[in-house]
Formats: structure tokens, sequence, C-alpha cells
């Protein structure tokens, strides 16, 4: 089990800590409590309109079974916790020195809870509005079925946590000619995990980390209006550095009967970056029925970077050997994106619009690169590789609105995409040959049709289709021919509201292997979707909302294994059968009294298909789990100030996957009880209104 | 060749739009409805009293519950603000000039009621106003606007309204309430997100209810954080980070690179060429349960120049679990400073 290492705090990260998330958050409480202590009965002479709630309270926590994997999906933990908090504070005087016109703070999840974060908004109208976005998330990913080595340990894992978020201000936010903006954004993580390294192809082993990396951006802008036009200007800067450290401590890698293992293993990889980036827009309407927006950006990034690794270890014929590698280098990414779209209103109902997209950058990197092996063995190398990607896209639609109740649209859209990629490595002290790339571009056609129509008032539709071939010059991942469709249904009547939703996605990539250029080699991916929704609120006392979706998805691509020889003909299937339910209820029979159930069920069954025996070349893949959360909670009502809740939260997870049986991988089930209890404090006008 | 076809095709649109603007400013625009005289959106040449303008407060006499909730949002106080004084302001900025309305005894067919309109034309008399920002100056062409999603459909002009408190879940986002503030109401939206968002897009919600996921439901991202409503430039309307980069990188700043060995899918097709983005049964949210499906499906058909045109690069045998899981040997898989094979 890896535990988290605390490191003295930098001030930086001070912010976002619990205690002082909370800190804040009693004060703004005091303050509250003050203003409303004052005067218990608001009055048309109160300054501060103060509305809010905060619930703090505790939970805990038991999981039977795999406690890695309930980590890895919810991470809940015993202790105290700030739940769903929220406070605004009105400033209804005249006066001309107000701090602000209002400011909303949220919080939720600080304390035990592995996701939390504080947003508030302070503004003044005419003034300056400022926006503040702060989360911490605490991931953990520790699974037996993912970087697995020939002795089933899991090789790659987290236990990390991030600090990110976002500062914004702008100042003259309701201006119509001109704005400015400014803000700074910050993301830090650190804490351990594991990925892998390897000497040979003989044995892996973990190399467990201490992760380090910050980012800080700063960006500043300005908004207006000139002869018209509506301008916008922005720069931005990130400056980001990674000084995570890898290390290795007697370790036999993952085959134990060999004379491989490592005594000691110690990697330095500091990474420093840097980037600019630039973004200019105008807008203009002319005559309302002609918008046209323009749109260029153009990023520079940079990286430097040095590589220093030592490794102590026992080779194949049981020789202590240090290995050494060392590396030093730097890359530039080079961006420019241009955009330019405009619609044409020719008639109250007839529209037409284009948009045109340009993308393209060049990645230019290197290094020197030097191994030291067994004495006397020196490889010292220069390595140089370069990436250009140019896209131009088109799409050019007319929409037509045939009446209040119906509307169609139609569009083409063209992309044209270039791809080259090359490296070169020489050895030290020889003159660098022109890189010969490696080059792809193909260009594409789509089509477009969407369509809205109101059978009745109350009921809405939408469709919309589209096909034709996109993306993808050289994976076979991603869409290429595809015809997606869409569909959803909206309505509402009485106190329900009902949804529906089908979409379906059918990509193909029919393609060649080039040691066997006239097979078929085929990709086709096909999914189904069907989602709906029911929303009943006879009463405002009853409240229920339940639905159901289903997915289903078929992936067959054709593929070359080798299973000890030469590459075989092969497939790769993958599955995805997956039922979700759910139903929330919400009554309240008696004033004092609140009751909420809730039942969410995600099922996957799986293709119900035989597993392949190991070494066949069928690929097949999916991952059945059944995973049910309900929850109760009772919330009672002690006074105008508090309420009381006490809840039960339920997490059943099972799972079964076909690696899990072909290597007989023992699955991760496991089942959670988290019963809480919390008591909710309504400030001001909240309270004054129960 | 392919600075030619893009001047190319630079030349064919600059002269389409020559022609498109001159016909705008010709005999087209004389399809437009007469009431919409100003050159550009909120041009301030109306004032209160003159014209067929009559003013909030006259509004105010026969629909003061709406007057009222107005009066508390932005849209209520913009006549208070500098910048905004002798403009047309309040409720005749979007349901258009009153007198004829008043003057007839509240008829209905003088004055713009929203409900009877199309979503596209009430779309445009937001903006009006709203057009210029750079959050929103692509909308028209956006993927909600195209479908007929309008900006009513999420937002309230007059003001949020939200229903009584109710006991809810305490791990997962809760609905908007009165009692319970929320940003929503700032950006005077008609529920917060992302029940507003999971309405229409009711997949959404299973999505994100997956093992490996990110947490909005939990509330601890929004889908603005990654989307962006109003449209822009992208497809399905994600945000770019830094300017040219996919969302992504606005939070897992550490696969940015650039890297001296790039794994190019990652920069070329973005992260949604491994990832599911929303959630997944798969561990690191992937697109394939064994890792190697993704490693293969692309890499049978992928060559190495330098060593031999006709030979497959890629996987090794594949009868072993080690070799079955590439990215235990290709670690860096994201992209290496010291490797081409991504070792380390």
């Amino acid at each position: 089990m890896i535990s988290i290492k605390r490191k003295n705090v930098p001030l930086r990260e001070l912010c976002c800590r619990p205690a002082m998330s909370l800190s804040i958050f009693v004060a703004l409480i005091a303050f509250a409590f003050s203003a409303t202590a004052q005067s218990p009965t608001p009055t048309p002479e109160d300054r501060f309109t103060i509305k809010g709630s905060t619930e703090i309270g505790a939970r805990w926590v038991d999981v039977e079974g795999s406690e890695n994997k309930f980590r890895s999906d919810f991470n809940y933990k015993r202790g105290f916790r700030v739940f769903d908090s929220g406070l605004t504070i009105e400033d209804t005087s005249k006066s001309g020195s107000k701090a602000f016109d209002a400011l909303t703070i949220l919080g939720s999840g600080w304390g035990a809870d592995p996701n939390g974060y504080f947003r508030a908004n302070m503004e003044r109208d005419g003034y300056y509005r400022f926006d503040a976005n702060v989360r911490r998330v605490v991931y953990f990913n520790n699974v037996n079925n993912h970087a697995v080595g020939n002795d089933l340990r899991n090789l790659h894992n987290s236990d990390r946590r991030r600090n990110f978020g976002d500062l914004d201000l702008t100042l003259l936010p309701q201006n119509p000619n001109i704005r400015f903006r400014v803000g700074y954004s910050f993301n830090f993580a650190d804490g351990t995990g594991s990925t892998s390294t390897r000497i040979s192809r003989g044995d892996v082993f973990p190399a467990f980390q201490d992760v380090d990396y910050t980012a800080n951006d700063f960006r500043v802008g300005a908004d207006g209006k000139v002869l018209g036009f509506n301008l916008s200007g922005t720069y931005g800067y990130r400056s980001f550095k990674d000084r995570t450290r890898f290390f290795v401590n007697n370790d036999p890698g993952d085959v134990t009967t060999n004379t491989i293992r490592i005594n000691s293993m110690e990697r330095t990889y500091p990474i420093d970056g840097e980037t600019h980036f630039g973004v200019f827009s105008l807008n203009r309407t002319f005559a309302k029925v002609f918008d046209v927006t323009a749109k260029i950006t153009h990023a520079a990034v940079a990286t430097d970077f040095t590589f220093d690794e030592v490794v102590n270890y026992f080779n194949s014929t049981n020789v202590n050997v240090i290995d050494t590698y060392n590396a030093v280098g730097d890359s530039k990414r080079l961006q420019t994106r241009a955009d330019l779209g405009f619609t044409w209103r020719i008639a109250d109902k007839f529209r037409v619009s284009n948009t045109f997209n340009f993308d393209g950058f060049n990645i230019n990197g290197g290094n020197i690169y030097q191994f030291v092996g067994v004495p006397g063995s020196t490889t010292r190398q220069l390595n140089y590789t370069a990436t250009r990607y140019r896209r131009y896209t088109n799409t050019l639609e007319g929409d037509y609105q045939v009446n209040n109740r119906f509307g169609f649209n139609i569009g083409w859209r063209y992309t044209h995409r270039e791809v080259a990629l090359g490296i070169s490595t020489v050895n030290f002290g020889t003159s660098i040959p022109a890189i010969v790339p490696e080059e792809a571009e193909n260009s594409t056609h789509s089509v477009i049709f969407g369509t809205k129509f109101k059978p009745t008032s109350n009921w809405t539709v939408f469709a919309d289709v589209e096909a034709g071939k996109a993306d993808n010059v050289f994976t076979r991942l991603a869409n290429y021919e595809f015809a997606n469709f869409r569909v959803r249904s909206r309505t509402h009547f009485n106190k329900f509201a009902v949804n529906f939703s089908f979409i379906t996605k059918d990509n193909d990539n029919p393609g060649q292997s080039v040691t066997a250029p006239t097979a078929s080699f085929v990709t086709e991916v096909r999914s189904r979707i069907f989602s709906s929704s029911v929303d009943w609120n006879p009463i405002d006392e009853v409240s229920i909302t339940g639905g159901y979706d289903y997915h289903w998805l078929t992936s067959e691509v054709s593929v070359l294994i080798p299973l000890g020889g030469p590459a075989t003909a092969g497939l790769s299937q993958y599955f995805v059968r997956d039922n979700y339910f759910f139903i929330d209820g919400s009554f309240r029979p008696h004033p004092r009294v609140g009751i909420f159930g809730s039942f969410r069920w995600n099922k996957d069954n799986g293709a119900n298909v035989a597993i392949p025996p190991l070494g066949s070349s069928l690929i097949f893949s999916e991952y059945p789990i059944d995973l049910k959360m309900p929850e109760v909670r009772g919330t009672f009502r002690l006074n105008r100030y508090m309420d009381w809740s006490v809840g039960y939260q339920y997490f059943d997870y099972s799972e079964l996957t076909p690696q899990q049986v072909q290597y007989g991988i023992a699955p991760q089930n496991y089942n959670a009880h988290l019963p809480y209890v919390s008591l909710r404090i309504y400030l001001g006008r909240a309270a004054m209104d129960r | 060749m392919a600075s030619t076809t893009f001047i190319k095709l630079i030349l064919v649109i600059v002269t389409f739009s020559v022609i498109v603007i001159w016909g705008a400013f010709g005999t087209v625009s004389q399809a437009i409805s007469t009431s919409e005289v100003a050159l550009y959106e909120n041009e301030a040449v109306y004032q209160v009293g003159q014209d067929d303008y009559v003013g909030s407060e006259t509004c105010k006499a026969c629909h003061e519950q709406q007057f009222d909730q107005v009066a508390k949002t932005i849209h209520g106080k913009l006549g208070e603000l500098t910048g905004w004084k002798g403009k047309v302001v309040g409720c005749e900025a979007c349901h258009g000039p009153g007198r004829e309305h008043v003057e007839g005894g509240g008829d209905r067919t003088k004055i713009k009621i929203f409900k009877e309109m199309d979503t596209k034309a009430v779309s445009e008399s937001c903006l009006t106003c709203h057009a210029g920002r750079e959050n929103h100056n692509n909308f028209r062409r956006g993927d909600h606007f195209r479908n007929n999603v309008g900006c009513t459909d999420c937002h309230s002009a007059h003001g949020s309204t939200f229903g009584p408190e109710k006991a809810g879940s305490i791990t997962f986002a809760n609905d908007a309430s009165r009692d319970r503030p929320t940003l929503a109401s700032r950006a005077m939206l008609i529920a917060a997100e992302p029940q507003l968002c999971m309405s229409c897009h009711t997949e959404t919600k299973a999505q994100f209810s997956k093992p490996f996921r990110h947490k909005v439901l939990e509330g601890t991202m929004n889908c603005s954080d990654c989307h962006n409503p109003h449209g822009g430039f992208e497809s399905k309307q994600t945000r770019v980070a830094l300017g040219s980069d996919q969302s992504c990188l606005r939070c897992h700043t550490q696969m940015q690179g650039p890297f001296a060995f790039e794994h190019a899918p990652l920069k070329t097709e973005g992260c949604g060429a491994c990832h599911t983005p929303h959630g997944s049964n798969n561990p690191k949210m992937l697109k394939r349960s064994s890792v190697r499906q993704l490693c293969l499906e692309c890499h049978t058909n992928i060559v190495n120049v330098e060593l031999d045109p006709n030979i497959p690069t890629g996987p090794h045998t594949q009868t072993s679990i080690r070799t079955q899981n590439c990215t235990v040997c290709h670690s860096q898989i994201h992209g290496s400073n010291s490797n081409k094979d991504f070792f380390r």
C-alpha cells in the first residue's frame, strides 16, 4: 500500500488546504451570524442581504473486499468534512463606495473527501467581476488488471494530490466599449506512485515516483468596440516544471526465475517549460443580417530537460553492472490557429453560414544522449525529431425555419490534413543527415443534416445526422468513414418532464496491411446509446427523477499478432453492453422532515461470448461490472437555523474481466458502507424564510 | 502544394465573403423586418419617451411580477451603469418598443412575445447585445444554434427562479434551490450544472457514473470546464487551453510537452484517440479494456521506414501478460525526452 508523504507545504499551497478553506468559511459564517444577529428580522434598512447555508459532518467508511479498487473508484475516507455549502451576501445600499454588490461563495468536499472545490464570485456592477474556482483532487489508482507484469504485479499506480485553481478579474464587465481581464491559474501535483522501467527485454521493474510538477498561468486581455467591431485580445503565459523523481530499491523484476534484479535505480528528469500565446478575435454584425467572427491564435511552447539515471543491477549472467543514462536537450512547438466564420441571415427564416478553420504546428526536438554500460561500452547519440501538422476545415451550412414548429439545417464539411513525422539518430561526432519524413495526407468530406420540430407546443424533437469521412490520417481508432445519427425528444405535461434520446455511431476504416495488401483489413465500430429520463414533481413536497440508459458497442478490428513467430492475422474485439438505471426521490412528509432516497445501478453484462484461450489470434476484451449505489437520508429540522441529517450510502461492486479469467487474477469486488451524519446551518434570509 | 491549396481556399472564401457583404448591404436587407432600424447592434439612438419606447416603469403597471424579478438582475440594472446611459435597456431592449402595445391596451401583436417565436429568432434578440463577447461571438455557428437550441433553453432573461430546498444526496451535486445559493443565478441559468446540461444530454449521466470518470456528478468539475456551451470553433464545442491546446491540457499539464520524442497521435488526434473523456469502466478511462488492443489497432499497419517499409513495427509476441500490457515497457507513452521507444 502506497502512503502519502507529506512535505513542508509551500506558501502557494496554503490556499488549497482544507484548514485554510475551513477558516475562511468559519470567518464568513461568523460575519453572517453577526450581521444576522444584529437584526433577527431583516428590515428594508439592513444593508446586507445574506442567504446561505453550510453543512458540516462526518462520514464513516467501512470497506469489505478490494480496498484498492474502492479507492480507485471513489476514495472516500472516514472523517470530518464540509459538505455542500454556499453563501450569498448582497450589499443593497446605494453607497458609491461599497466593495461589492454581491458575493457568492460555494464549497464542498473539503476534509475527508477526495474531491473538493471552492468557488467564489464577487462583483460590483459596472466596476469589476472576480471569479475564483479552486479545486483539490486526491487521485488514487491501484488496480490489478492494468500494466501488469509477468508476476501479475500492478506496476502503474498513483496516490497523488492535485491542487488547481483559476482566478479571473474583469474590470468594467458590463461596459459596452472597453473591458479588461487579468487572470491567474495554478496547478500543483505531489504525492507518490509508480511507473515501470526495464533493463532489457528480460525483466520489468516498478519504478516508484515522488511526484512533483507545477504550472502557473498568467493572462491579460482586453475587449472593446472600435468602429463597430467587437475586438478581443489576450496574452497568456504558462511556466511549468516537472521535478518527479523515480527510484527502485532491491527488486527482482517480474521474472523471478532469472538472475536479473535491481539493487538500486535513481532517475532524475527535470523538465522546465514555458508557453507564450496570443489570441486576437474580432466580431461584427452588419445591418443585423451579416455576422462575421475571425480569430487568430499563435502559441510558442518550449521545454528544456535533462535526464540522469543510474542503475545498479545484476544481469542475466549474475554479474553486477552499473548502467548510466544521460540526456540533455530541448523541444519547441510553434502553433497557429486561424478561424473565420460568418452567418448571413438572407431572410428572417433562412441563414447561410460558413466556417473556415486552420490549425498548424511544428514540433522540433532533440537530445544528446549517452549510455554507459559495461566498462568500455559507451553510446553517444544525437537525436532529432520533427513533427509537422496542418489541418484545413471548411463547413458550409444553411438553415431554414419553416415555421415556429419546424426548422431544418443542411451542411457540408471539407477537411484536408497533412502530417509529417521525421526522426534522425546519429552517433555523436558525425554529421546529422537531412531528415526524410514519413508523410501522410488526406482530404475528407462529410454532410450534416438536422431538424427540430414541435409536434405539440409542449413536445420538441431534435434530430441530426452527420456522415462522411473525417479525421484520422494514420490512426485507426478514431473516425474515418462514419455515420452518426442522433434524435432527442423532450416533452412536459402536467408535472412530468420526459426525455428520450437515441444515438447511433458507425465507424469504418477499411485499410490494408503492408504484408498482405490484398487481404481485407477492417475496422468496424458500432455504437448505440439509448437514454431516457422522467422527472415528476406533483407537489413541492414530492420530487421523483428516474431514468434508464443502455449502451451497446461492438468493435472489430483486424490486427497482426505475433504468437512466437511471424505475425498472424487476427481480430481485436471489444464489447460494451452497459445498462444504467437510476431513481432519486425527495419527500417532505412533514414540514420538519425531509427524506431522500436514491438508487443507481450500473451493470455491464458483457457480450456473453466465449473467452478465447491464451495464445489465440483473437483478442477479446470487455469489462463486465455490476455497481449498485443506493443512498438514503433523513433530514430533520431542529429549528429555523439548523437541520440535522443522518444518512447511509452503500457501494456494491463486482467485476469479472476476460483477462482475470485467463490469468486467474482475482476480481476486485468490494462492498462499502458509508454512514454519515451532518448539521446544516442556515444563515441570513435562508433561515428567515424557512 | 499545401501552401498553394491554402492560398486558393483563402481566395475563394474572401471572394465569397465580398459578394455576400455586398449583397447584405444591398437590396437583400429590405427583406428584414422594418422594426430593426439600427445599423449596428445596440446603437445608442433611442431615449426613453422618444419614438416608440415608453420605459420599463410603464411596463411595470401591468407586469409587476416580471418587473420586480428583472430589477434584481443585471438586465434590470444596466440603465444605472456608465456606458449604458441613453441606450435602450430594460424590458424594451428585448421585447421591442412598447408604445403601440400600451396604446393598444396590451395588444399582443404589437410586442415581441418570446414564447411564440422560434428558437433562432429568440437567440437573435439576445445576440443583439451579447454577440460581441469572445465567449459568444461564434454562437451562430455552434452546435447548439445549428440544432435549434437557443439562449432561453438554458438562460432566463428575467432571472433565475428555483424551487424550494429538498433533501438530496450527500455525494452528488444537487439541484439548485431558492434556499441555497449557486452560481447558476449569477449567470441567470434556469438550472445549475450539471443538471441543466443533462436535461438534454441525458446519456452523459450514465457516462459520469462509471468507475473511472471525471468528477462532474460530484460537482468538482462542470461541463463548461471542457465545453463552451455558446459554441466556438472547435468540434463538440470543446474549449481550448493556452490558446491552442486541447482543453485536457488545462489541468493535465504534465502531458503538454513538447517532448523530444512525441507520440504523434496525442498531438494530431488529441487525447480522445485513446481516452473516453466522460467516463469508462476501463482503467485510465481508456477506450479499450486491454491496453494492447489500443496499441495494436493502430500499430498493426504502421511501418518504420528506416528499418523496413515492408514489415510492420509493433508488437512483441503476445504470449505473455507482460507483452500484452504494452505500457509496462513503453511507460512514457505520452512522450519521452530520452528514448524514442518511450521506455524512459
